[in-house]
């Protein structure tokens, strides 16, 4: 099939879903995940892999959206009211996972190399499905602001984790084989420029949105600039080695705090992109082998095990000392267990640059991200519905799960 | 402009934005080069071989010498107390260490391998035949040979143009027998083999009278089977004359008589 053709298949398989989904209660994008998983190479095999390869632009493109759209609640005024919970919130939960994730891999036998490795990934909570939970259900309120910061949180403090890992074996790797002073540079460079430079290319852009955002006033035009910015951002830290998550992150929170016209942007972003997010969450979907499910065994039900802890207790215990809402200490973590784009995209890096660690490590990651994939975004909307922020419908009863 | 409706001052964000260029124009100026290094030509390519074959010929000699230093204590017992020490059988290619001492009692080793089975002929005497990578020193000659986990190998002797490994057992009935070729030359101009084949008869000797000739084999004397050359030494000085032989030439047997005694 040729890529128009899986594109065309890809929506209206999306469309089907939707409508099945809304019969069932369940989310959207789990509809999509399922619709995906359904027609890519892994079950009946209508998306080839060279479809999906081909398809790959599309979901960055989402992705670098769905990170901008994240990246608006980085507004000041917000951040100075309850920046510091949310940021401890995060920086437990993290910790924990990391802590509870690792730990356990060493306790099962594997090497600190692996352990660390997992450790790091199990820190990120999906951007996109939670995000589109947010958005089907409408949903505004303490739960649904404080998940978008910390999930903006999670997301950078998880690449700086992988970042800090990952220079660490580098630099062990490089220092037993060469050794000096030009092995530290080579294996610490990437964890800085990530950090910084996509900071920097995200505010430029993010600058130059914000003075052109004024001068724009169709919708259209508005769109145009909107995707243009941040396909613009993507592809250049695409060419720079940069990270385009943090980089279309850093635009919106830049246009946000920079532009009055924020709002009617990140608005005209919501009508329109609802095609984008779907061929994305199938392309998702169909890249989910679901044949590793079979492959979990113990490393991969520690990795379930000591993520899910961490994540419903760790916002839980850390929310108590902070002046959260009880509604917030209580359904945030459960709300937190998708876990799919930056997961996947550092298994990519991993084969990469760790090629010896990349079979123990990518199985257990991806197999992962397939159950999390899956009841992540219906716990997500149980904990949204439960906290009475989904306004397109009435709340979900614990009989409906 | 847009910066100047929002309550953040415009001169912040200019320096901001020069701040980030910055950044991002000396982030990839100082990128680490990820260029591969440059294909060397066939030249650099044999001297580097040549290079890396002379350091693992120098780190292999480094091993060697080492190993001889630790091996010299044990290859002088094996030398003083051949009969104690277990020798283990060496298959072809089996890589052994002589150790030896030189004339000035210098520590002398070589490495070697071993090349054929351990049945190959020398001579009389029957040995394993070994090669060496560096050439062994006359002075090496009934060296001990041990194997790479220092267990005792056998002595390794020069064989005509050869190398060879044997047992100290074998070594000794060989020389004995050397011996006992040297005593009946020497007493009665006679050279034997193994099997008392006459090869040679003194012009001048004793049992040159007898008539004697090459090619013939000796079974008795005095009427008493010899069957070596030490029995035969022992009985030709010790009968008094005169003294039968019984021989075989061709099919048939005939008895040769020595007239005059012979000395010791």
């Amino acid at each position: 099939m040729n890529e128009l053709a899986s594109l065309g298949l890809i929506l209206l398989f999306a469309l089907f879903a939707g409508h099945l989904v809304k019969f069932l209660r369940v989310p959207e994008v789990t509809g999509y995940i399922g619709v995906g998983i359904l027609v890519g190479p892994y079950v009946f095999g209508w998306l080839s892999h060279e479809n999906l390869q081909t398809l790959a632009v599309f979901s960055e493109v989402a992705l670098g959206l769905i990170l901008f759209s994240i990246g608006g609640v980085f507004e000041f005024s917000r951040i100075r009211s309850s920046g510091k919970a949310i940021a401890w919130v995060t920086a437990v939960e993290s910790l924990l996972a990391a802590v509870l994730v690792g730990g356990g891999m060493v306790l099962a036998g594997q090497p600190w190399p692996v352990a660390l490795l997992l450790g790091a990934i199990a820190v990120e909570t999906a951007a996109a499905s939670t995000l589109m939970v947010m958005r089907e259900g409408n949903c505004h309120g303490p739960l649904t602001d404080t998940l978008t910061g910390v999930i903006g949180i999670n997301n950078v403090l998880c690449l700086l984790a992988f970042s800090l890992v990952a220079s660490g074996l580098d630099l062990q790797k490089s220092t037993v084989a060469v050794g000096g002073l030009h092995a530290v540079y080579v294996a610490v460079y990437p964890l800085v420029w990530q950090i910084v430079g996509s900071l920097a290319l995200g505010f430029l852009v993010g600058v130059l949105l914000a003075m052109w955002a004024a001068r724009v006033v169709e919708k259209g035009e508005t769109l145009i600039l909107l995707c243009g910015c941040v396909l613009l951002c993507v592809g250049v830290a695409r060419v720079l080695s940069l990270s385009p998550l943090i980089a279309s992150l850093a635009v919106g929170a830049t246009m946000v705090n920079l532009s009055t016209e924020s709002r009617r942007l990140f608005n005209a972003l919501g009508e329109t992109d609802p095609p984008l997010y779907a061929i994305f969450f199938v392309i998702a979907g169909a890249d989910l082998n679901v044949k590793l499910l079979g492959s979990l065994g113990l490393l991969g039900g520690i990795y379930v095990g000591g993520r899910m802890l961490a994540k419903l207790v760790g916002p839980w215990a850390a929310a108590r000392s902070t002046n959260l809402p009880q509604t917030v200490r209580t359904r945030l973590g459960m709300a937190m267990l998708s876990q799919a784009g930056l997961a996947i995209g550092l298994t990519l890096s991993i084969s990469e640059r760790f090629p010896e660690l990349a079979p123990v490590v990518n199985t257990v990651v991806l197999a992962s991200v397939v159950v999390f994939e899956i009841i992540g975004p219906l716990a997500a909307k149980f904990a949204l519905a439960r906290s009475g922020e989904i306004h397109n419908q009435p709340p979900l009863t614990d009989a409906a799960f | 402009m847009p910066a100047a409706e929002s309550h953040v001052d415009r001169r912040y964000i200019a320096i901001l934005c020069l701040a980030s260029l910055l950044i991002l124009v000396v982030g990839v100026w100082l990128r680490p080069s990820r260029t591969p290094p440059p294909v060397p030509s066939e030249l650099e390519t044999l001297n580097m071989q040549l290079a890396r074959q002379r350091l693992d010929f120098d780190r292999r000699s480094l091993f060697f010498a080492r190993k001889a230093e630790e091996l010299a204590k044990s290859a002088a017992e094996v030398r003083s107390r051949p009969e104690s020490a277990p020798f283990r059988t060496m298959v072809p290619g089996d890589m052994v260490l002589l150790v030896a001492t030189g004339s000035q009692g210098e520590l002398v080793w070589a490495p070697a391998q071993t090349t054929g089975p351990a049945e190959t002929p020398c001579g009389e005497m029957i040995a394993q035949e070994i090669t060496t990578t560096i050439a062994i020193p006359v002075t090496l000659s009934s060296a001990v040979a041990f194997d790479l986990d220092n267990n005792p190998a056998g002595l390794a002797l020069t064989c005509g143009d050869r190398q060879i490994l044997t047992t100290p057992a074998t070594f000794r009935q060989w020389t004995a027998e050397r011996t006992h070729e040297a005593n009946l030359d020497s007493c009665c101009g006679l050279r034997v083999t193994s099997t008392l084949e006459v090869v040679s008869v003194g012009t001048d000797s004793v049992v040159a009278k007898t008539g004697l000739r090459v090619g013939d084999t000796i079974l008795n004397v005095d009427a008493a089977a010899v069957a070596s050359r030490s029995e035969l030494h022992g009985a030709l000085t010790s009968s008094p004359p005169p003294t039968v032989l019984t021989i075989r030439r061709g099919e048939r047997t005939r008895k040769l008589t020595i007239r005059s005694a012979v000395a010791p």
